[in-house]
């Protein structure tokens, strides 16, 4: 045949790149790659990752980009910006535990000092804030936002915001979080037991890892552990100073609730992570074997807190009202998770998008339903 | 002539004793446009593969090609077929699926002669990925709410796995095996691929549609393509049912709100995937090193001819 083979590609020039210039990064030029991705490779342009079909993990991914102007907003503007990626959900798994432990000691009659609280609400605030950017850093590094739909919206996928200036927030938000951490010490050595578990595995995923604890098999395991029991011990022993028996079996909960709303987002975007040979338990499962484990896991949590606020409430004045209200409202809320497995045909479709959403509410209406029935008999008297 | 079409189907190739197999295979090969062996043919001339090497891979992707349109008419219930009865409604249910089953059959027997194993190889993975998209495409019928995206990963399986091994085979064949001219023409074969899908999705709506196929036929079938995922993603429920339940072009023009409203979201499809030809014009430049100029000449203006439906 007659034809040139392919010689070796010359580093690519990023000095003569202009605006509205589409650029293919072939594998193996990992210099300019990494450059173009964390945005330090011009002071005037940023590079839009444009989606790509082919789903390659490691080494051999090519990358294309469109070559935009930088944005001229301030770096306020530009921090409000990332700030909208902060989701609802975030807030939810970090300040839910963090209510809910408050409001039990609380009603025990216990009252955190004024500097814990201010040091644990504000450190807590600083890691979901770096715990948010670090992860948009990470998977546009890996290339994850170029195959995953639900990233097509991420300002580090449009161009707004370099993923560099991102990293850099995550960094000083993190700086913030061990100086509240530092100052919870100093106030409570014995937090040490449970924070620096927690803060080793969250900076080696974070830092010396670049991959997803959500792609891993074990990857559940531990966000039951980090973001359940240990998590509510570590705000127990930061607040009050003690872990009480409650802590632990509320944080079994949590934990297992948490796991579930990751195995959802999982779910929803079953067929992608399979085709990236995701290791998640819900890919080696399967899709229909997952359906039915991710049921399993929403009537066990369902069960357990019922069973919770059955002891909760059995000493009180609402106790066989109570428990009746609250088992036709989670009967209702459940029902409709229910009618969303049925529907759900398909990895492909809208549906496993519904069934993650339906399940979502349901966890989003039992921390409700848990966080006003503490508050109720931490503050209404007679309860 | 380069990219001449090849005569892929020849009587003396099957067995004269299976009865209405010829016949049946006669229709189906007849009026096909036989781009994917277009497209073999182009790189095979390109790059001054051999005639025989060119005759089997043309063979083998029309094969495939028309063993999934075999079944899938089934699968449809699509009465027609290039604008005759479909070989399931003319000869049977039972002699369509064997039919197709059997081109699949005589592509193994070919390749296997030929005896280049990665080539077989990637033919079966091709084959696979076509399954996988066919499956997927199967199992979202009625679900009016799937979004542009997860429609894009349907037929990057279904669609563009053929049009990437019309780009490929050719240098396997040859054990060509250099990685990065690969993962170029792979790319080039997605882009391809997804813009030959949403072309062909367009013509569900009227647009460029100059060979009269039927209008609304995907969405009648209860299969929102491409273009109606991309004019639902802006809309509400009620306006989705109003819009799933025309049987009209002007009812569904009405769903979306108004023949402006159409032709402004047109224009944005159009433009996205002109940034797309624009990817696949970059791609082209990067293959000027590995492949002829000549040839790479001869790829540029597809895209062009796949979405835009502009002439030869």
């Amino acid at each position: 045949m007659n034809f040139s083979q392919n010689t070796s590609s010359s580093s690519l020039d990023l000095r003569s790149l202009a605006p509205g210039q589409i650029l293919r990064v072939p594998a193996g030029e990992e210099k300019a790659l990494r450059s173009l991705l964390r945005g330090d490779f011009s002071k005037n342009l940023i590079a839009r990752t444009v989606p790509q079909m082919k789903i390659e993990v490691g080494a051999r991914q090519s990358y294309v980009f469109e070559i935009v102007e930088a944005p001229s907003s301030s770096g306020l503007q530009r921090f409000v910006t990332g700030l909208r990626l902060l989701k609802r959900q975030d807030l939810i798994l970090i300040f839910f535990p963090f209510l809910l432990v408050l409001l039990t000691n609380l009603r025990m009659g216990l009252v955190p000092p004024t500097s814990a609280l201010l040091l644990c609400f504000s450190g807590l605030l600083s890691m979901t804030l770096s715990l948010r950017f670090r992860n948009e850093y990470v998977d546009h590094l890996r290339g994850t936002d170029r195959w995953n739909p639900e990233f097509s919206r991420s300002p580090l996928v449009r161009g707004d915001l370099r993923a560099l200036e991102m990293n850099h927030w995550a960094l000083a938000f993190l700086g913030m979080a061990l100086l509240s951490l530092l100052g919870l010490l100093f106030l409570n050595p014995m937090l040490a037991l449970v924070a620096a578990p927690a803060a080793i595995l969250a900076l080696y995923s974070q830092y010396f890892h670049l991959s997803a604890f959500k792609e891993k098999p074990y990857g559940e395991v531990l966000i039951f552990v980090l973001f359940g029991p240990l998590f509510l011990s570590g705000i127990e022993l930061a607040l009050f100073q003690r872990v009480q028996a409650w802590t632990l079996a509320y944080g079994f909960l949590v934990g297992l609730s948490s796991m579930f709303l990751l195995n959802l987002k999982v779910f929803a975007n079953f067929l992608f992570l399979s085709q990236m040979e995701s290791q998640n338990t819900l890919i080696r499962y399967g899709f229909d074997r997952s359906k039915n484990y991710l049921l399993f896991l929403e009537v066990l949590i369902f069960v357990t807190f019922f069973a919770y606020q059955s002891w909760l409430l059995k000493s009180t004045s609402l106790s066989w009202l109570g428990l009746i209200v609250l088992g036709l409202l989670l009967s209702g809320v459940f029902l409709r998770s229910l009618l969303a497995h049925r529907k759900c045909q398909s990895s492909a479709g809208s549906t496993s998008g519904l069934l993650r959403d339906r399940g979502t509410e349901s966890i989003y209406v039992i921390y409700l339903l848990w966080l006003g029935i503490q508050l109720w008999l931490a503050f209404v008297p007679g309860a | 002539m380069s990219g001449s079409i090849i005569k892929v189907y020849s009587p003396q190739d099957f067995p004269a004793y299976l009865p209405k197999l010829n016949a049946l295979y006669d229709d189906l090969f007849a009026n096909g446009k036989g781009f994917r062996s277009y497209l073999v043919s182009m790189i095979c001339e390109g790059l001054q593969i051999s005639e025989e090497t060119r005759r089997l891979l043309c063979q083998t992707i029309e094969f495939i090609h028309n063993s999934s349109l075999l079944h899938d008419d089934l699968i449809d219930e699509a009465e027609l077929r290039r604008g005759k009865p479909a070989a399931w409604k003319k000869y049977s249910p039972d002699y369509a699926v064997l039919a197709g089953d059997y081109l699949l059959a005589r592509v193994m027997v070919n390749l296997s002669s030929y005896g280049e194993v990665k080539l077989i190889h990637y033919t079966a993975e091709m084959i696979s990925d076509l399954v996988e998209g066919e499956w997927l495409q199967d199992s979202i019928i009625h679900d009016y709410f799937v979004s542009p995206s997860q429609l894009d990963r349907i037929h990057q399986l279904k669609t563009a796995s053929l049009f990437k091994w019309c780009l490929r085979a050719p240098l396997i064949a040859v054990r060509n095996n250099e990685a990065s001219t690969h993962d170029l023409l792979e790319e080039m074969g997605n882009l391809l691929g997804l813009l030959f899908q949403r072309s062909d999705d367009l013509l569900d709506y009227n647009v460029r549609n100059n060979e009269g196929k039927a209008v609304l036929g995907d969405l009648k079938g209860g299969y929102l393509n491409s273009f109606g995922a991309y004019l639902a993603a802006d809309m509400k429920p009620a306006q989705i049912d109003q819009m799933v339940k025309s049987s009209t072009l002007e009812d569904f023009v009405q769903a979306v709100g108004s023949q402006d409203l159409f032709d402004q979201k047109l224009k944005a499809f159009d433009e996205m995937n002109q940034k797309l030809i624009n990817v696949y014009h970059e791609c082209c430049r990067q293959l000027e090193g590995p492949f002829p100029v000549k040839l790479v000449d001869q790829l540029r203006p597809l895209p062009d001819l796949l979405y835009w439906r502009k002439q030869k």
